[in-house]
C-alpha cells in the first residue's frame, strides 16, 4: 500500500467475506492504507481491489459514506459487505 | 379446515372445533392478537385466570413454503401491560402444520398452584397429563425426559424454573432440529404466562401426519421454487446469514456508532472484535462446531450455529447477535465462551437473553456487580435459578432491577428492554420502541435495515426526519409477516427484490385459496392486526403518552455521534394516523 504522492493515511478494516482482501486475512486489526490528498471512498476501494458492489456499507469515522466522500487523515474507516442480521 | 384447540387448565379438559371461518385466512401474530382481543378482558391480571396463552404456527407453517416455520405466542404480557406476540424458530410451527392445528388457547389456571401438567398432541387427539417430576427442571432436562418418553421426532414447547415462578422475564422454549430447547419465544414474559397455567410442557407429535392441504399444490409449489431462489440469490440470506450468522452485525453497528454498551452509556464497544460475528464463526470451525444450521426444517438461510467449548463439547446454540450484545457489549463483557454460557443458562432457565443482559447492564450500574464481571453475571443467574429473592428480582426485568437499585437510566419501553441498537444513533428504530405495540421490540419495525444496512432505501440515523413514515410502513409489513410463518429474515430479500415479494403473496393465495394483492395482504394482515392490537393496549389503558422513549434518551449525549433521540413527541403520535 504504498504511494510516492501520498498525502494521507487512514486506518481501515475489512469484515466477514472482505478479509481476503486485507494485507493478511488472519488479523483483523485495522491497516493503514496511504493515499493522495483528496483521496475518496472509491479511491479506496480500487486500491484495495474490493469490487464496489461488495463494498455495500462504508463508514468512515462511524458515519455512513459514499463513494465520493473525501477521506482525511487519520480517519477510519469501516468496509462491509452487503450484511443484515438482528 | 384447520382446528382450533381450547385448553383448559381449570378442568383440564382439552375441546377440539374448527377454526371460525372469519379466522381462516388468519395464522401467528394475526391469529393471537385476534383471539386475545376477543377473549381477554384488556385489563385483567397477566398472571390470573382471565388471561389465554394463544399459540398459533403461521399461515404456512408445515407447507413446502421454505423459511415458514415460525411459531407465535401471544397473551396480555406480565412484563409491559400490552398486548404481546413474541415468535420462535424451531420444529413446533411445522409440526402443527402437519397436524392441522390453526391456533392453542391455553385457558384458565388449574385448582392448585403447585401442579404441573404436560399436554400432548397427536394425530389421535390431544390431552392433558399431571408431571410433577417435572418441577422445578430446566428446559434442557426437561425436553430430554419428554423426549424419552414420547420418542425423538416429538417437537416441544416447554418453560423452565423462571416460568414456573411466573417471572417477568420468562421466555417458552421451542425445541430445534436436534431436540433441544434453543429457539424461544423470548420477550414480554410469556414463559410466566404459561408456568401460571401449570402447563410446563408441550408434546407435538405429528407422526403419521401429511403436510396440510393447500387450495392449489401446483401453484403453491412453482411459487416456493420460486421465493427460494430469489432467498438463495440474495447476497444476505444467501451467503451473509448462512456464513456468519445473526451476529455478523456486531461489527457493522459498532461501525454506525449505534452500539449500545454499558448500559446504553456509550455507542462503541472496545472489545467488539472479540465478541464479533467473525469471531464466532472462526472458534466454532476450529473447534468443530456448526457455524451453518437450520433451526428447524425447512430453513434455507440457516443462520443458526451450535456453539462447543475447547474440548468440542456442547455449550449451547451459537449465541445470537441480540444475545451476545446484551450479556456482552451492554454489560463491559468480551468473553465469547462466557456468553455461550449465559445463554446456556437463559436458556435451560427459560429467560429472555435480551432482558436479562439489559437487566444485568442495570444491576452493573446500579453497584451490584462490576461491569464486565462474566463470572458473577453466571453466578446470579444460578440466583434466578434458585428463586433466590435476589434471584427473583432481576429474574423480574430491568425495569424491576433498576427500581430495587436505584438506577436512572433504564432502557425500557413501556417495562420491556431495548435491544441491541442505540436510538439515539438510529432515529428510525428509536420510533418502533416508543410506538410499537409490544413495547421496545426491533422486530416490530426493524429500521435498522434503512438506517444503517442500506437494504430496502436509505434513512439518514442521524436526523428525525423520515423516521416515522419508515417505522409505521416497517410496523405494519411486519405484523403481516409476523402472521405468515416466515421468519422476519426473509424481509431484507423481499425489500430489495419485487419479485420476492410478489411471490410471498402467490404462497398465500396458493395455499389458502384466497385472491389477495399485495394491498389485501398487507391489510388483512398488517394493518389489521396493529389496529386490533392498539385498540386491545387502548382498552388496557395505554396512551399517547405511553408512546415514548425513556428521557435520558433526549437528554444525554451519546457518543460518538453526540447526538439524542430528537423525533418530536406530536410526529410519534401520528406513527399509526394511516392504519
Amino acid at each position: 500500500m504504498q504511494d510516492s504522492d501520498a498525502a494521507i493515511t487512514v486506518a481501515v478494516t475489512l469484515r466477514s467475506i472482505l478479509r481476503k482482501f486485507r494485507p493478511d486475512p488472519k488479523d483483523r486489526n485495522p491497516f493503514p492504507v496511504r493515499l493522495a490528498e483528496g483521496g475518496t471512498v472509491a479511491d479506496l476501494i480500487h486500491r484495495l481491489g474490493v469490487h464496489e458492489k461488495l463494498a455495500k456499507l462504508v463508514f468512515v469515522d462511524h458515519v455512513r459514506a459514499d463513494s465520493t466522500m473525501e477521506l482525511r487523515d487519520g480517519s477510519r474507516v469501516d468496509i462491509f459487505p452487503p450484511i443484515a442480521g438482528g | 379446515m384447520r382446528s382450533l384447540l381450547r385448553v383448559q387448565m381449570g378442568s383440564l379438559t382439552v375441546e377440539r372445533g374448527d377454526l371460525p371461518s372469519e379466522l381462516t385466512t388468519l395464522g401467528g401474530r394475526a391469529l393471537t392478537s385476534t383471539l386475545i382481543a376477543a377473549g381477554v378482558p384488556p385489563r385483567c391480571h397477566p398472571l390470573s385466570a382471565s388471561n389465554k396463552l394463544v399459540i398459533a404456527p403461521g399461515l404456512l407453517s408445515g407447507t413446502v413454503a421454505p423459511c415458514s416455520g415460525r411459531l407465535s405466542m401471544g397473551a396480555k404480557s406480565p412484563l409491559t401491560g400490552t398486548i404481546k406476540e413474541s415468535n420462535s424458530g424451531g420444529m413446533a410451527a411445522q409440526t402443527l402444520g402437519r397436524l392441522g392445528i390453526g391456533a392453542i388457547v391455553v385457558e384458565g389456571i388449574p385448582e392448585d398452584p403447585k401442579a404441573r401438567y404436560v399436554l400432548r398432541i397427536d394425530a389421535n387427539g390431544a390431552e392433558i397429563t399431571a408431571a410433577p417430576e417435572l418441577a422445578g427442571l430446566g428446559n434442557y432436562d426437561t425436553v430430554a425426559r419428554l423426549r424419552e418418553q414420547h420418542g425423538e421426532k416429538v417437537a416441544c414447547i416447554s418453560i423452565g424454573p423462571a416460568g414456573e415462578m411466573r417471572l417477568c422475564a420468562a421466555s417458552v422454549a421451542v425445541t430445534d432440529i436436534e431436540g433441544r430447547p434453543t429457539r424461544h419465544a423470548g420477550r414480554g414474559g410469556l414463559g410466566a404466562v404459561m408456568g401460571s397455567k401449570g402447563l410446563k410442557a408441550i408434546v407435538l407429535d405429528a407422526a403419521g401426519c401429511e403436510r396440510p392441504a393447500s387450495h392449489d399444490p401446483e401453484a403453491l409449489k412453482a411459487a416456493s421454487k420460486r421465493f427460494a431462489k430469489h432467498l438463495g440469490e440474495h447476497p444476505v440470506t444467501g451467503q451473509s446469514l448462512p456464513m456468519y450468522g445473526t451476529n455478523v452485525l456486531a461489527e457493522v453497528i459498532n461501525a454506525a456508532g449505534a452500539y449500545p454498551t454499558r448500559n446504553f452509556s456509550d455507542g462503541t464497544f472496545e472489545g467488539v472484535d472479540a465478541i464479533s460475528g467473525e469471531t464466532e464463526r472462526e472458534t466454532m470451525i476450529a473447534r468443530k462446531g456448526n457455524p451453518t444450521h437450520p433451526c428447524h426444517t425447512g430453513c434455507t438461510i440457516r443462520c443458526s450455529s451450535i456453539y462447543v467449548d475447547e474440548k468440542g463439547e456442547y455449550i449451547s446454540k451459537g449465541p445470537e447477535y441480540e444475545t451476545v450484545w446484551a450479556h456482552g457489549a451492554n454489560c463491559g463483557i468480551s468473553d465469547l465462551d462466557a456468553i455461550a454460557r449465559m445463554d446456556r443458562a437463559d436458556d435451560d432457565i427459560g429467560l429472555d437473553t435480551i432482558e436479562m443482559g439489559a437487566t444485568f447492564g442495570v444491576a452493573m450500574e446500579g453497584g451490584l456487580l462490576a461491569f464486565g464481571d462474566h463470572e458473577g453475571v453466571l453466578r446470579l443467574l444460578d440466583e434466578v435459578r434458585q428463586g433466590t429473592p435476589l434471584g427473583r428480582i432481576l429474574g423480574s426485568g430491568a425495569a424491576v432491577t433498576a427500581r430495587a437499585f436505584g438506577v436512572s437510566r433504564v432502557p425500557c419501553v413501556k417495562g420491556q428492554a431495548l435491544p441491541a441498537y442505540d436510538p439515539r444513533a438510529a432515529k428510525g428504530i428509536g420510533v418502533t420502541y416508543a410506538t410499537s405495540t409490544m413495547g421496545a421490540d426491533h422486530t416490530a419495525g426493524y429500521a435498522i435495515c434503512q438506517n444503517v444496512l442500506g437494504v430496502g432505501g436509505n434513512v439518514d440515523p442521524l436526523k428525525p426526519d423520515g423516521q416515522v413514515a419508515l417505522s409505521a410502513a416497517l410496523q405494519q409489513a411486519t405484523a403481516a409477516i409476523d402472521s405468515t410463518g416466515f421468519c422476519l429474515f426473509i424481509a431484507f430479500c423481499v425489500l430489495d427484490v419485487p419479485d420476492a415479494g410478489q411471490a410471498v403473496v402467490d404462497l398465500i393465495n396458493a395455499h389458502c385459496g384466497t385472491e389477495w394483492s399485495g394491498d389485501d395482504y398487507l391489510e388483512n394482515l398488517g394493518r389489521a392486526t396493529l389496529r386490533t392490537e392498539r385498540s386491545f393496549n387502548q382498552a388496557a389503558g395505554f396512551t399517547a403518552a405511553d408512546d415514548r422513549l425513556p428521557d435520558f434518551f433526549t437528554t444525554e449525549l451519546l457518543a460518538p455521534h453526540n447526538s439524542v433521540f430528537d423525533v418530536p413527541d406530536k410526529e410519534l403520535d401520528a406513527t399509526h394516523a394511516g392504519l
